[in-house]
């Protein structure tokens, strides 16, 4: 009896303890990619999307703040089939990463697509777009795809990683105040 | 609690606390390198994140599993305190009294950390302050805007050099020429490049700054950027260094060059001291802006470190407070219930202990005290025995003596010094009719009859006159049941110290004994008087009866004095002679045979003759239940019953009366009981005391033999004959024989 009171006790301890944080994980925002559109462009396959609703307000007064933001895209090819006998053609990560220079009042971003160019501009929105985008990006040679086969691209964004100052990042490690992350998303296609 | 019992809880409070302990070391230590860690503050590998993320969701798991050992200790303590546990009270006082010794200046510090944080972030986040950075800047902001704008006219100013030179000379200087040097000192330039309207490099000059490698990476190469209106970029280079670059276009319409349109770059590296500084300024009120925008969860966390230090501070403290009173309840709890256990007798009791304190002494103390009392207890339980055994020993003999006391013939009465009966054995009971136990503790003057008060004097008067501790004397007294004589023998007992106690009397009852040799003498003197008086007798009486025949019918006067000497004495004769069978037949009564006989019939038999021989007597024999067949010798029986109903028939003077013999048996103490009543004259209580005495009667005849022979021959059956008043009037004579 003294034993399972105890237990209970400390059961009401410990949510009363990890309820914050539960209610901080629950309220991340409601990102989600959309106009995926796939293309043949010479001898490989393309694929532009755009992330949406990924900038909260917390967000964007943390760049603005000088916090460099880190977006990670991922994306996965398969070929179509029953679970384990999918298989994987592609799987990459991309990180577009977004900079505020407030002497010169403008946005870095870096984007792998176009990794010899520093992206700058002062148009935040512009700035936005740019991280939030993914135009034209070559995929695969399309010599690796057969024909009439079923292919399916998953893709996936999340906020890879926030540089918050001095060491709150490990005080605040279970506290994300601008965290995002799309579920999975998925199109199928044939070539 | 027994002793395996406690040595498990000993074992398990051992591992309980050695788990606590190990608990807040662990803490500490996660703790210790968690902000150890946190000491890098630049970004750390994949695998320390993974360690610090462990770390701290150890420190977490720790704290929380410190929480449930001393919530548990809360929750065990409420219920000892609701089973009424020993040592409860103590425990909860010394762990309410260290949580508030713990609270009084936790609690503050607390609230005071916490504000001043809260207070210092405040003022950190003042408006004032962050104007000032907003300011610096600013400040920066318009010293790198004020050096775009000089670079910008002084790229303007290059240009017009550029076309002065044209105009003058109708083409582009030469790189070697000593233009371009006094054209980088002039405007201070650390670099001045020429691009056609394809991106191609016309001439460049340069004070050595700048790498290719960094001149190639300046923007402005491209088409599009001569499309821009003029502009003046930012530009980081390696090491650290800040450059300005400031594109202008040129436009040259001279056929020889054949170009429409060129671009000249300059660029003017900043001075690092400046850079640096601007850099620190914008990195510092960008810290200051993500700082402020961390404020709240700042204080949050602030506020659950300083909790978290708080509750551990607390949670050390209620389990000290629980170490501290388990270690002096613990010895104390067991201290009680050795002190329970030894007060109900066990003292086979030893407390371990191995502490050194003033705990450890006090159970030393005990240990020792429950084995000086077990000894004692020892000592006294043998000296017990002992006294037991001469207890028992001193109850035998006292036994033992009151046994002899009971059954011994004399009477015995112990008197203490102030004259009351302590003692009174069965025979003294008997001889005074008393008993024992109800006159214990009375005085002895209480029960006494005057006439015993006289025999008491006498005797304080010898021993006033002798001061002899040891008097003797041989009373006849008359007690409850009848004349007594009594061999009277007082000793004055004393103690050791000569002291007087009181006195001790001896009571031999001589009256048997008297009676047995009176009754020896009686017949000794009647067979003597027997054999000596009935020898002459006969021929006194012949001699009389033949003078008489001789002499009868010679005298005239047939009534003269001879007629009347003669039949006297030759009556007197048969008289003595009568006398003188009863007195042989008293003398030589022969030993008793005991055979079977029917005393009923005995008895009818007898009373069949009297009733013949006296009618005026109503002679009946009343019998009362089966009487047994007794061992009798009925020829002496039938003498006893003559005797008797001859003395019945005397009492009643020749009057009409009543004579009943009643017979019982009473078969619980085997008792024949023959009473024999008459409703005559009676018997005075003087006459009654000697009436079975020898030669004593009341008639005027009689030879006083007959009661006598009937208590002689009562007495060899082994019975016991007494006489009583028949109420209203007579006697009842009443024999008692064994059945």
């Amino acid at each position: 009896m003294k034993t399972r009171l105890a237990f209970i006790f400390l059961c009401g301890i410990c949510t009363a303890i990890l309820l914050p944080f539960s209610a901080s994980v629950a309220g991340k925002n409601e990102a989600d990619i959309v106009d995926i559109y796939l293309n043949r462009e010479k001898k490989n396959i393309e694929v532009s999307f755009r992330i949406q609703n990924c900038f909260t307000p917390k967000m964007e007064e943390a760049i603005l703040s000088g916090v460099e933001t880190t977006f990670r895209i991922l994306l996965v090819m398969e070929k179509d089939g029953f679970l384990f006998f999918r298989r994987k053609l592609l799987n990459i990560a991309l990180e577009h990463t977004i900079k505020y220079d407030r002497l010169n009042s403008q946005f870095h971003v870096v984007l792998p697509e176009h990794p010899d160019k520093l992206l700058t501009t002062a148009d935040f929105g512009e700035a936005k777009k740019w991280m939030s985008s993914i135009d034209d990006l070559p995929l695969i040679p399309a010599w690796r795809l057969e024909n009439d086969t079923e292919y399916k691209l998953r893709l996936k964004a999340e906020l890879s990683k926030v540089h918050l100052p001095l060491f709150f990042r490990y005080i605040f490690y279970f506290v994300s105040l601008w965290d995002f992350e799309t579920g999975w998303r998925a199109t199928t296609f044939k070539f | 609690m027994n002793q395996t019992d406690s040595s498990r809880a000993n074992r398990y409070r051992r591992k309980e606390r050695f788990w606590l302990i190990t608990v807040l070391l662990l803490v500490v230590i996660f703790g210790f390198f968690g902000g150890w860690f946190f000491e890098f503050q630049s970004d750390l590998s994949l695998l320390n994140n993974i360690l610090l993320f462990g770390l701290i969701n150890l420190n977490v798991i720790l704290l929380l599993l410190l929480a449930y050992l001393v919530l548990r200790n809360i929750v065990k303590l409420i219920f000892e305190r609701k089973r009424n546990i020993l040592g409860h009270k103590l425990r909860t006082r010394l762990v309410i009294a260290f949580m508030g010794l713990c609270l009084i200046p936790t609690l503050p510090l607390f609230w005071i950390a916490t504000q001043f944080i809260s207070f210092s972030l405040e003022y950190w986040f003042s408006h004032q302050v962050e104007q000032s950075l907003e300011k610096s800047v600013e400040l920066g902001k318009d010293y790198l805007k004020e050096e775009k704008r000089d670079l910008n006219l002084d790229s303007q100013f290059v240009k017009n050099e550029l076309l002065k030179y044209f105009v003058l000379t109708g083409s582009i200087p030469k790189n070697s020429e000593k233009f371009y040097v006094a054209l980088l000192q002039q405007y201070n330039l650390d670099a001045i490049l020429l691009t056609d309207a394809g991106g191609e490099l016309v001439w460049d000059v340069n004070t050595g700054q700048l790498s290719p490698v960094e001149i190639e990476k300046l923007p402005g190469w491209s088409a599009e950027a001569a499309m821009d209106p003029p502009q003046v970029a930012s530009l980081s280079l390696a090491d650290q260094r800040e450059a300005l670059v400031a594109i202008v276009p040129l436009s040259i319409s001279d056929g020889s060059l054949e170009m429409t349109s060129a671009r000249l770059i300059a660029v003017r590296l900043l001075p690092t001291v400046i850079t640096d500084k601007l850099a620190a300024i914008a990195s510092g009120y960008e810290d200051y802006l993500q700082l402020k925008l961390l404020q709240t969860p700042l204080k949050t966390s602030n506020f659950i470190t300083f909790s978290i230090v708080t509750l551990l501070v607390i949670f050390a403290a209620v389990w000290f407070g629980f170490f501290l009173a388990k270690n002096m309840t613990v010895p104390i709890q067991s201290l009680v219930s050795a002190t329970q256990q030894v007060a109900e007798g066990n003292l086979n009791i030893h407390l371990k202990s191995e502490r050194q304190d003033e705990i450890g002494m006090l159970i030393n103390s005990f240990n020792k005290m429950v084995q000086d009392l077990n000894e004692s207890r020892e000592q006294l339980d043998s000296a017990y025995l002992v006294l037991q055994q001469h207890h028992a020993e001193l109850e035998d003999r006292k036994l033992y003596m009151e046994i002899v006391l009971k059954n011994i013939a004399a009477g015995v009465i112990s008197l203490d010094a102030y004259g009351n009966i302590v003692t009174m054995n069965k025979s003294a009971e008997m001889i005074f009719g008393l008993v024992g136990e109800q006159v214990k503790g009375n005085h002895y003057a209480s029960l006494l009859q005057p006439e015993h008060t006289e025999i008491v004097k006498s005797f304080m008067r010898l021993y006033r006159q002798s001061r002899q501790d040891y008097l003797e004397q041989q009373v006849r007294v008359a007690m409850n049941k009848g004349p007594r004589t009594l061999l009277i023998k007082a000793s004055v007992l004393r103690d050791e110290k000569n002291s007087y106690m009181g006195v001790v009397v001896v009571l031999d009852d001589l009256t048997d004994l008297e009676k047995a040799q009176r009754m020896a003498a009686w017949r000794e003197v009647a067979r003597r008087i027997a054999h000596e008086i009935k020898n002459p007798l006969t021929p006194i009486q012949l001699s009389a009866q033949r003078l008489r025949r001789k002499y009868y019918n010679l005298i005239e006067d047939k009534e003269s004095i001879f007629d009347e000497c003669t039949r006297t004495i030759v009556q007197q004769v048969e008289h003595m002679k009568h006398l003188v069978n009863e007195f042989s037949k008293f003398a030589r009564l022969p030993r008793v045979q005991l055979t079977p006989s029917d005393l009923p019939t005995i008895v009818e038999e007898s009373l069949a003759i009297y009733r013949h021989t006296y009618p005026q007597a109503s002679l009946s024999i009343n019998i009362n239940g089966n009487f047994p067949t007794l061992l009798l010798d009925p020829v002496q029986f039938k003498q006893v019953m003559v005797n008797l109903l001859d003395n019945a028939i005397h009492a009643l003077d020749g009057e009409p009366g009543k004579i009943e013999v009643k017979l019982l048996y009473d078969s619980v103490l085997k008792i024949a009981r023959l009473e024999c009543s008459d409703t005559g004259h009676g018997i005075s209580p003087q006459d009654r005391l000697r009436m079975f005495e020898p030669y004593y009667s009341t008639k005027e005849k009689g030879s006083g033999l007959g009661l006598t022979i009937v208590a002689s021959i009562i007495a060899d059956h082994s019975g016991f004959i007494r006489v009583r008043d028949n109420l209203p009037k007579g006697t009842v004579i009443s024999i008692e024989l064994p059945g």
